[in-house]
């Protein structure tokens, strides 16, 4: 795969691409210069995770950069968060069926060690109805509630200022799972009442892979679920207390934190046409929909993702032919999120395109055009 | 021939493909193929063939030279050394 630009890309809800202009030249020129001070700079060092964090701040709506611990995903973030959490056996914490296996798997693990984990059904599209969150938060009086911010296979965003503030006047702390949305729509974590969040660098934020971490508020101290060396108070035995450190140990990806400032600093300069991305979205998901393809069509607020299966043709077969013959880069199955697609009824999986602010309206029309030659030739 | 074979994964554990890189393209493939069950499609931008023989299938664009091996679920591990014997076999001309 050499000639890059032959190849229509809507994979973006996995892994962005192309990233923003700058970054590969970002972690190349850090990859050539003299490593970080890990922790101990001056005055006069430049402190690449310090710079992300407060970008990162800014774009969540977090006061202080320091309650955003650096890792390498969400995943790693998620982890933190979930096994890092007070919680004691017999415990009850409440998650939705539209969430990843990034957290379906940690949970499952602490359902092992004694924690009770309900896991909420979504709507047809993917979100979490408010009367369902407030029926299991009278009923369980749960810990905690796990909720992803949008789902990954439907790109409906829930309604997360309401679901977190439901959840808050119940006494449950909320860990919000931004992935999906974080560099796509506005997020105010502070604002909202979360407690954690764990977002990541290489989707919508138009970063590198290897990126990503978790928000902790103010007063809320999880127990370090990674330990090991901070280039600081190395005669301490245990990490150090004070956020982000209580959360990093290890050396950073500097490199690929250096492409995801580039990022985060393009961004800032080139805001998004969020219009724009909806219509191509949109265009997409009716122009499936009238070549008779059942296509997931959320209303309201979405993620640039649209997710549909031919009837009548395997998505495996569909997606060789698209990737094959058209050099259609996307997705099928269950997107690591299998729980959701009983509520949504595509039990066996769908075809999941999704959208960039770089994808363009011709990209869409070939998408459409090589979908209406499977569904003629009926494969 | 010789070939190249990787298991390609999908979302299920159970997934039974494989890529199979070989030195000739599936349609030439298609010529050992013969008491195959053989669908083409040249309406594509780059036109596909299927081979199947029971629930057995290889596919893959013609004119490319990695086609995909579906191994049905009984017997698979069977089925597949078979497959790949058969492709030993196989004699071309390079």
């Amino acid at each position: 795969m050499s000639d890059y630009k032959a190849y229509i890309y809507m994979n973006n809800a996995a892994t962005s691409w192309p990233k923003a202009p700058g970054v590969a030249e970002a972690m190349a020129e850090s990859v050539c210069a003299i490593p970080g001070e890990a922790n101990r700079g001056g005055v006069e060092d430049f402190d690449v995770f310090m710079e992300v964090r407060k970008e990162l701040a800014a774009l969540m709506g977090v006061s202080d950069p320091l309650q955003i611990a650096l890792g390498c995903n969400s995943t790693w973030g998620l982890n933190q968060a979930i096994f890092g959490y007070p919680l004691s056996k017999g415990d009850t914490i409440l998650y939705t069926k539209a969430e990843h296996n990034a957290v379906l798997r940690p949970v499952h693990r602490l359902m092992q060690k004694g924690i009770q984990a309900v896991a909420l059904p979504v709507n047809q599209v993917g979100r979490l109805e408010i009367s369902t969150l407030r029926k299991a938060l009278e009923e369980y009086k749960p810990k905690l509630l796990i909720l992803t911010h949008a789902s990954n296979v439907t790109g409906a965003i829930q309604d997360a200022e309401v679901l977190v503030k439901e959840a808050k006047e119940a006494n449950t702390a909320v860990l919000l799972d931004v992935s999906q949305t974080l560099g796509c729509v506005q997020v105010k974590l502070e604002e909202w009442g979360v407690d954690m969040a764990a977002f990541t660098g290489h989707k919508y934020l138009l970063g590198p892979q290897g990126t990503g971490g978790v928000y902790v508020r103010p007063g809320l101290e999880l127990i370090p679920h990674i330990i090991g060396g901070t280039g600081i108070k190395s005669d301490q035995k245990e990490m150090p207390e004070e956020m982000p450190l209580h959360l990093e140990a290890g050396t950073g990806n500097e490199p690929s934190y250096h492409g995801l400032l580039a990022a985060l600093r393009w961004s800032i300069e080139h805001p998004a046409d969020a219009e724009a991305l909806h219509a191509r979205t949109n265009r997409l998901s009716r122009g499936l929909e009238e070549l008779g393809c059942k296509v997931i069509v959320p209303e309201g607020v979405t993620t640039p993702v649209v997710s549909f299966i031919i009837p009548g043709i395997s998505s495996a077969d569909a997606a060789d032919i698209l990737t094959g013959s058209y050099d259609i880069i996307l997705r099928t199955g269950l997107h690591c999120a299998p729980d959701i697609m009983e509520d949504i009824q595509m039990p066996g999986g769908t075809i999941r395109l999704s959208l960039s602010r770089f994808t363009t309206e011709e990209e869409v029309e070939t998408v459409l055009e090589a979908v209406q030659e499977l569904v003629e030739s009926g494969v | 021939m010789n070939y190249i074979c990787k298991k390609v994964e999908n979302c299920f554990a159970e997934a039974r493909t494989y890529e199979y890189k070989l030195p000739i393209t599936g349609a030439e493939l298609l010529v050992y193929l013969k008491d195959w069950e053989i669908r083409e499609n040249h309406k594509f931008r780059r036109p596909v063939f299927s081979a199947k023989q029971g629930a057995l299938e290889i596919k893959g664009i013609l004119a490319s030279n990695v086609v995909k091996v579906n191994y049905t679920a009984k017997g698979w591990e069977e089925e597949k050394e078979q497959i790949e014997a058969w492709m030993e076999k196989i004699e071309v001309e390079l």
